[in-house]
């Protein structure tokens, strides 16, 4: 095979994977921002943005978080993340490896089959409602999967250890904001810890949620079983879905970010 | 350095040529193989990660389900109609079956009882209620869910013939079958299945609660684990011939 059919073919391989890469310095932030997706704290961060793709992403650091914010123009890509979420892809070392990923809503990443084994059907009325309650919440949180350690876990809102992330749709603009810890190996022994001044490697996924195909197809029934197989539920949650087919392929973002040391 | 001739040119670019060919034969050889017979290990770590419950409960529903009448089968049954008038075909079912062994229904337990936030004389209620309903003292409980895209006529529970054999061939069919009412996909507006005509796309599933008489099963076992391996098998009632079947291996679940 010629060098330019070697050149032609790895092209292709780019440009169907939908890559773009960027390295960016972080923002050392002083105050910490509140995870709400207003971006306005982000005001006078210095923001990439990718044209192509009309996405916009930020990264700021202080002492104990990272903080990632994006925002999405594109109208297909928008969609996109309202129906799949995000990804984010965080590799302390630098490289970039997909072995630690935050899906946020956990509900676009993650099954819910409550009517398996019938064990919800055992439960009485009361404890349903508590434990739809507690399943609301794990559906808004934040999902983290380990793939060195072939573990997950589910971070709800408010959750002590930080993990914390939200997609907001207003005026016309998709924004997502998440906050993760930088002392990561807390949490997730086989990885290593992110200090500031330390490069890192973050990956933005957007509409690449893994496994959302049987996530997209909702069983209704006679018996309570709705979105998720989530008993007693059903259709889309808030007013994310806006209905129609997605026209481009998912979209993948690494940031290779220097973490802000404080001034 | 030796400069190639030109047949050496020839051979060695066909010997290129036979080594990518065979690579890629034998990476699609691999991938067909192990799609045929076992779900692969991303895959069910996929599964296992990917979801609100937690990936211990999902690693001991995972280990107890197998799965029939697909091409990614973890069964060992053929997914196909083994000759017979009706023609070839693929079977017409996608059968989960679970085996909902003392472990696992323990772990569902704790799981359930966590998301429920339960203490534990709730708990340990909970665990009386689950049991007393499906009489586990007397039965071995199997949870079923069968899916086709084909007639819902598929979904009846009575239109099969579901026994376990264990190693001595000794057949048992459930003494109780409790179908749950047929469930409907429906693609999430936004999704890449969501299409203009619902029809074009329907897949219906069912839950179909298997309950087999403990005391059926040879009086030598003492446990569920003991039986080495348990074979499910799934059978049209109207052509013996239209049957899928899979394998339990009982030591691995404990």
């Amino acid at each position: 095979m010629t060098s330019s059919k070697v050149l032609l073919t790895t092209s292709i391989v780019i440009l169907l994977t939908g890559c773009s890469d960027q390295s960016i310095q972080s923002n050392w932030a002083r105050r910490s921002p509140s995870i709400d997706g207003s971006l306005e704290e982000w005001s006078s961060a210095s923001l990439v943005i990718f044209e192509d793709l009309q996405v916009s992403l930020g990264v700021g650091n202080d002492s104990s978080f990272v903080y990632i914010a994006g925002r999405v123009a594109n109208a297909s890509l928008q969609q996109m993340v309202e129906s799949s979420g995000v990804v984010l892809w965080l590799d302390p070392d630098g490289s970039h490896r997909k072995d630690l990923e935050i899906h946020f809503p956990a509900s676009r990443a993650a099954r819910t089959n409550l009517d398996r084994g019938e064990f919800w059907d055992s439960l009485t009325e009361e404890q349903k409602a508590k434990a739809q309650e507690k399943v609301e919440e794990m559906r808004r949180g934040v999902l983290v999967i380990d793939r060195r350690s072939v573990d997950s876990h589910i971070y709800t809102r408010g959750n002590i250890e930080g993990f914390e992330a939200v997609i907001v749709d207003s005026q016309g603009l998709v924004s997502f904001e998440a906050r993760i810890p930088l002392q990561i190996e807390r949490y997730f022994p086989k990885f290593n810890r992110m200090d500031p001044g330390k490069m890192v490697a973050v990956g933005v996924g957007l509409g690449a949620s893994r496994g959302d195909r049987s996530r997209n197809i909702d069983f209704d029934s006679a018996q309570p079983s709705g979105e998720f197989g989530f008993p007693g539920r059903g259709g889309p949650p808030g007013n994310l879905a806006r209905g129609g087919s997605p026209e481009v392929a998912p979209k993948e973002i690494w940031l290779e970010v220097i973490l802000a040391q404080p001034h | 350095m030796h400069s190639l001739t030109s047949i050496q040119r020839v051979f060695l670019s066909r010997r290129i040529l036979t080594m990518i060919v065979g690579l890629a034969l034998g990476a699609v050889i691999q991938g067909c193989a192990s799609g045929m017979g076992y779900q692969r290990p991303e895959e069910q770590e996929s599964e296992e990660l990917n979801s609100l419950l937690s990936p211990s409960f999902e690693k001991l529903w995972n280990r107890a389900t197998i799965v029939l009448g697909s091409p990614s089968s973890t069964g060992v049954g053929s997914p196909f109609f083994l000759g017979g008038r009706r023609g070839e075909g693929p079977f017409p079912l996608i059968v989960h079956a679970t085996l909902m062994d003392s472990m696992l229904i323990e772990g569902g337990i704790r799981e359930f009882g966590r998301l429920a936030c339960l203490d534990m004389s709730s708990l340990d209620a909970y665990r009386q209620s689950y049991r007393k309903h499906r009489r586990l003292d007397q039965n071995v409980f199997v949870y079923v869910e069968i899916q086709t895209s084909l007639a819902d006529e598929y979904l009846e529970a009575g239109h099969w013939i579901f026994f376990v054999e264990d190693q001595e061939w000794n057949q048992i069919e459930p003494a109780r079958i409790v179908q749950h009412p047929v469930q409907r996909q429906i693609p999430r507006p936004g999704s890449p299945y969501e299409v203009e005509s619902p029809a074009a796309f329907s897949t219906a599933k069912r839950i179909i609660d298997l309950y087999f008489p403990l005391k059926r099963f040879s009086p030598v076992h003492h446990s569920l684990a003991s039986f080495g391996t348990l074979k499910f098998v799934v059978l049209d009632i109207n052509n013996s011939r239209v049957r899928a079947e899979g394998m339990w291996d009982l030591a691995a679940l404990h």
